[in-house]
């Protein structure tokens, strides 16, 4: 008995290397210029400590030797000598400190070079002798890459104020996967907490970062620290704190009066014009108004004079503002750390979806409203059964021939647009432009209007007929039983008397099998 | 790349190591000029001299060293901005926000597979998934070369397959497909005994262990392949001369010490094992995957390995035009890419393609494909004509007016009626 021999689609035939090597080391380096820059911008800054700390250092040491020249007396030497020594110490301590800062960054920066460097030897070696292991080992460099995008963006994303920063995922994957030092965990973390306090209307670490980072702000011309000190002032308005209110009026927006003039100029009235004052006008004239509703003060506004008057003052209290107050915060800090605008992750999955979106992909749209598939859902759905090849379940003989056609087609590898957990992402994203068909050797056409490639229909049949015999399943009045018999006479060159539509589990003779010119 | 390798080197060598120990040293030389005077008692004003050349010596270091580091930076930050890259050029059709948890979904799928998934997203329900047995018996056969506990599982497992549907070792085989279980079993074996021949004879110490191995290897041998050659005669041949190999060797080894390595003894411990453990483990990997009904490969790996692919084609496309010429990165006519991309036939094998060759566009199924935002997809399946040429439903309306008259096939001279054409589907089996 010949076994029948039927292969997987994929293209397991090494004899020529894909082109995985196109994307060259020159290109990666352009793609992770940003995993430089990062711990680059921070030794700028940390030079900039070191510069300061040592120019200070010097006018001091410039000093020490005016005095020790002028001294008269041993013990004023003395004395000037011991303070130089303190005033060394603490330098050496201080200078230390920020060397040690720097050979940290270095060793990232030395960690993600070392790292690149390896994609060029798995390249050559791929391409000089292609094989399931050069081309795993070249994918490795590429799945590295894909947990780096994967940490850097759940590190950027994971804002849940419940998670404490030892049990959030990106960094525990970071810690697991021994990527510390590809990934700038601590720069992108402390982003995500303050972004995470201003949205819940805390101040105070944003406060602090804002003094830290003043010289750059005023540099760059932020307005992110008038909008903050703007955002604590109604805060403490709301609050009904006016005492408080007040200082950080005169303390700190009264300063800003040059650039941003008009909003202090509300600022001013909101003293006057704010929740408590319209809430005591409202009781009074509009005492039965239904005083649940939220906002407050629609109820306000039954007079279109008053809201014009006062809703370009209420806006001022929206919590709105701390999302976009946490938005220019999140432009500034990215900014200042050469952290990319757009998620790198993000970025490659719009590209790589539409780079493989074919016209054949079925990806419905799917709406803001509608829910979104919980992950639970996605793997049950994945680990059933595939039942989806072979369209028949009438009967239980039927379902026997779909059992088996299943089981002998060999998985055709699943398209990943198309995918339970991609396809909501690939809806609105554009399609492949693709010039050239991509079909199979020999088409022939059923009279169903099903094509396939001649010889694979046939090694599939050969398949099927002899797990049916293997089955040793009763076939008598079955037309398998028919098809089983080999023909060798001349209208069947393959011994065949018919083929099977792997699609539809139906037989068809082998001289319904028409060639067809796709091109 | 290489230059950017240098660059790299010239920042490491930041350093403010001098002026570090030139403060340690006025530091030493003040603390001991403050001692008590023993000896020396009219040192003090050289000692004060001295500690004015060092101060000097300090100053001239700190000065030296900050320029120089100064230097490597700023040269360090020009060689960064040579190669920087603005990657939100290339995100003109961005992932909304909300959509945010479809990414966290395709996150935890690909995570499920690295073992890496955090432990409260599963429940008892998917007990089964569990990467953890496969990052296992990954590192026993790559870093251990044990393979005991994979066969243990090759034969757990596949008896549940074969309960399942008996087909699956005999329906189908193929030298080629590489989750066809036979083949996995025999590799396994023959993988098991090559270790053993070769520890049997490559460990120098005692003639006792050598000649324990060598039967051990003997009934290993005995034990597996027959069973093996009965399920597939082919591998007979293969079998044979791994045999002779180790027959050669072992004799060869008796007679002499000397290495008289026949061309056949060769042959098998030329055979690198730790590629083969190697393979061995990838094949394993795939197997296990497939046991579970996941593919290999998550999609979000090959969607990013795609991006990292088709790249330089979006970077060649924008250098081509003229600055700050607005651009979505789609063709004008249509809601496509604005080229075409060459991707390596494992990411481009998903579904068959078939470009009409009247209007040159890409036919879809005969459902509407996805609506895709504005543009939406009219349906358009590929038509048999009745001399067999295919051509695009759209294009046979225009050539028939809209299906009115008869009209010549645009590849053949036969004259051709809309109600004789067929719509067809091509498949990939």
């Amino acid at each position: 008995m010949t076994v029948p021999v039927l292969t997987a689609q994929s293209d397991t035939n090494f004899t020529k290397a894909d082109s995985i090597h196109d994307p060259n080391v020159d290109l990666q380096i352009k793609l992770q210029s940003y995993s430089y820059r990062i711990p680059l911008e921070m030794i700028r800054q940390n030079f900039k400590t070191i510069q300061k700390l040592e120019e200070r250092q010097l006018k001091k040491l410039e000093e020490f030797k005016k005095s020790l020249k002028s001294s008269k007396t041993p013990e004023q030497t003395s004395s000037i000598k011991k303070s130089l020594i303190t005033s060394l110490k603490l330098f050496e301590k201080k200078l230390t400190r920020q060397v040690k800062i720097e050979e940290e960054l270095l060793s990232r920066i030395n960690a993600r070079a070392e790292h690149l460097a390896k994609l060029k030897p798995l390249q050559e070696a791929y391409q000089t002798s292609p094989s399931e292991i050069t081309k795993d080992e070249l994918l490795n460099w590429y799945r590295d890459q894909t947990n780096l995008l994967i940490i850097t963006h759940l590190l950027k994303e994971s804002n849940d104020p419940n998670v404490s920063d030892e049990d959030k995922l990106g960094l525990k994957l970071m810690k697991s996967l021994h990527m510390e030092k590809l990934v700038d965990y601590d720069v992108l973390t402390q982003a995500s907490r303050i972004s995470q306090d201003i949205k819940r209307g805390k101040l105070t670490s944003l406060i602090t970062w804002i003094t830290e980072n003043k010289t750059y702000l005023t540099k760059i011309r932020s307005e992110l620290e008038f909008q903050t000190r703007f955002q604590e002032y109604i805060e403490l308005i709301k609050n009904d704190k006016t005492k408080e209110a007040l200082a950080v009026f005169q303390n700190h927006l009264s300063s800003f009066a040059k650039t941003n003039f008009d909003e202090i100029t509300q600022a001013s009235s909101l003293l006057v014009i704010n929740p408590g004052s319209l809430e005591s006008l409202k009781t009074k004239n509009h005492s039965k108004y239904d005083t649940h509703r939220e906002p407050y003060y629609p109820s306000l506004f039954r007079n279109q004079e008053s809201h014009n008057t006062f809703s370009q003052y209420l806006h001022f209290f929206s919590p709105d503002r701390y999302e976009s107050l946490s938005e220019i915060f999140q432009t500034v800090y990215y900014e200042l750390h050469g952290i990319p605008k757009s998620d790198p992750l993000m970025v490659y999955l719009s590209i790589g979806i539409s780079a493989l979106k074919t016209k054949s992909c079925q990806c419905p749209e799917i709406k803001k409203s509608s829910p979104i598939a919980s992950f639970e859902d996605i793997l049950r759905e994945k680990l059933q059964p595939k039942s989806d090849t072979c369209q028949h379940s009438a009967s239980v003989e039927e379902n026997s021939t779909a059992t088996i056609i299943n089981s002998i087609r060999p998985q055709i590898p699943s398209c990943p647009v198309c995918s339970l957990e991609f396809r909501g992402l690939a809806s609105t994203l554009p399609y492949a432009h693709n010039t050239k068909s991509s079909l199979f050797e020999n088409p022939i056409m059923l009279p169903n209007g099903n094509i396939f490639d001649r010889e694979r229909l046939i090694g599939f049949t050969r398949a099927y007929l002899t797990a049916i015999k293997t089955q040793k399943i009763d076939l008598s009045g079955h037309e398998d039983e028919y098809y089983l018999q080999t023909d060798v006479s001349k209208s069947y060159p393959t011994g065949l008397r018919g083929v099977i539509d792997p699609i539809e589990g139906v037989w068809y003779d082998c001289s319904d099998m028409v060639t067809v010119f796709p091109s | 790349m290489d230059n950017f390798i240098t660059e790299v080197e010239k920042l490491n060598s930041l350093s403010y190591s001098k002026t570090l120990s030139s403060t340690r040293t006025l530091i030493d030389q003040l603390t001991l000029s403050e001692e008590p005077p023993d000896s020396n008692d009219n040192n003090t004003s050289s000692s004060t001299n001295n500690i004015l050349k060092s101060i000097d010596s300090l100053s001239t270091n700190i000065n030296k060293e900050l320029k120089a580091n100064h230097g490597k930076i700023s040269k360090f930050n020009k060689c960064v901005m040579r190669n920087e890259l603005d990657l939100s050029q290339y995100y003109r059709h961005p992932i909304p926000e909300w959509k945010n948890k479809i990414v966290l979904n395709a996150i935890n799928l690909h995570l499920l597979r690295l073992g890496q998934l955090d432990d409260d997203m599963l429940d008892d329900h998917f007990s089964k998934v569990d990467f953890s047995e496969m990052k296992e018996l990954q590192d026993q056969i790559v870093n251990k070369h044990e393979l005991e506990k994979t066969i243990e599982w090759f034969y757990k497992n596949q008896n549940q397959s074969q309960n399942q549907n008996e087909l699956s070792l005999t329906g189908v085989n193929s030298e080629v497909d590489s989750t066809n279980d036979l083949d996995f079993e025999f590799r396994l074996h023959r993988l098991n005994f090559l270790k053993l021949i070769n520890a049997g004879t490559s460990s120098s110490s005692g003639a006792n262990t050598d000649e324990d191995l060598t039967i051990q290897s003997m009934k290993y041998s005995q034990n597996w392949f027959p069973k093996l050659i009965e399920k597939n005669p082919t591998y007979l041949s293969q079998i044979s001369k791994l045999m002779s190999g180790f027959i050669l060797d072992v004799a060869s080894g008796q007679e002499s010490n000397q290495a008289t390595a026949t061309s056949q003894s060769v042959n098998y411990k030329e055979q690198s094992l730790d590629s083969n453990f190697k393979e061995l483990s990838l094949l394993f990997s795939k197997k296990y995957c497939s046991n579970l009904g996941i593919e290999y490969e998550s999609n979000l790996f090959q969607l990013t390995l795609t991006a990292f692919i088709s790249f330089p084609n979006y970077i060649r496309f924008l250098e081509k035009l003229p600055p700050n010429t607005p651009t979505t990165l789609t063709l004008a006519s249509s809601f496509e890419t604005p080229f075409s991309i060459e991707l390596p036939s494992f990411l481009s094998k998903f579904h068959p393609i078939f470009i009409c060759p009247v209007s040159k566009e890409e036919t879809t199924s005969d459902i509407a494909p996805s609506e895709s935002g504005f543009h939406s997809v009219v349906p358009n399946p590929p038509i048999c004509l009745p001399c067999y040429h295919i051509i695009s439903k759209t294009s046979l309306h225009k050539i028939s007016k809209n299906g009115l008259s008869s009209f010549k096939c645009p590849y053949c001279p036969t004259n051709c009626y809309a109600k004789d054409c067929k719509q067809v589907k091509f498949h990939f089996i």
